[in-house]
């Protein structure tokens, strides 16, 4: 369970400092061609239930090697077809907590977030955001039958 | 999307199994509907019920290399006209 009380809530948003590494299929594959299994690295996310995906800063998942599973094509106001890689990546709460989702790597808005966690995501647990008491927390209680998410 | 970070002007990874997949795709039996498809190169890998399964099954056979994996749109039905484009996604 993530829970977070910060009292600058309000002005920074539900923002909680998780490690992201690669999953354990990808371990498993660096481990059997004697590759180096790169160490999860610290990073702070931003919980944001206006965001369908879960993103990744594309820096972060260079760092970790990740490796693409995936790319899609979108559309935005100045552009067309701007290709963004998927990655599947492992997210640790804690020290012995874990979850693993496909995410897409973009740039973000604010240089010190690395991910941000969306409703992909959040379809795991129950999300409680209480405002005057400038905190919030996120349980991912029990998971049941997502294919491309899986608590750990 | 991605990052001024380094990467120059290299073609962005995964280019030919987009290309396959985009090509592949108004051949592929209808079926398929809603499967997960495994390509890498020029070939289709596998085809598999979830994505976590197309996912593990990428690196259980390929190793820690890019691999595409995408959904066959549900609802595919044959047709002898061209995809309008690729597989898209709304901005995140």
């Amino acid at each position: 369970m993530i829970s977070v009380e910060n009292p600058e809530l309000l002005e920074t948003g539900p923002i909680v400092t998780i490690r992201v590494g690669v999953s354990e299929y990808a371990e498993s594959a660096l481990r059997r061609g004697n590759r180096a299994v790169p160490e999860a690295v610290p990073a702070r996310a931003l919980i944001d239930t206006g965001s369908g995906r879960s993103l990744l800063r594309e820096r972060l998942a260079r760092t970790l090697a990740l490796t693409p599973v995936g790319r899609v094509e979108f559309d935005t106001p100045g552009s067309t077809d701007v290709p963004a890689l998927e990655y599947y990546a492992r997210f640790w709460v804690d020290r012995s907590t874990s979850f693993e989702s496909k995410v897409l790597a973009a740039p973000l808005p604010s240089g010190n977030l690395e991910a941000v966690i969306g409703r992909d995501i959040l379809a795991l647990g129950v999300l409680r955001y209480d405002g005057p008491g400038r905190k919030f927390s996120f349980d991912f209680g029990p998971v049941a039958g997502r294919p491309d998410s899986d608590l750990r | 999307m991605g990052e001024q970070d380094g990467s120059g002007d290299a073609e962005p990874p995964l280019n030919e199994e987009c290309a396959l997949f985009r090509r592949l795709l108004p051949t592929l039996d209808p079926t398929m509907s809603g499967q997960f498809v495994l390509v890498k190169g020029e070939g289709i890998v596998g085809v598999f019920a979830t994505e976590e399964e197309a996912i593990r099954q990428g690196f259980d056979r390929l190793g820690a290399v890019p691999f595409l994996v995408r959904q066959v749109p549900p609802g595919l039905r044959r047709s002898n006209s061209p995809p309008a484009s690729d597989a898209r996604s709304g901005p995140p």
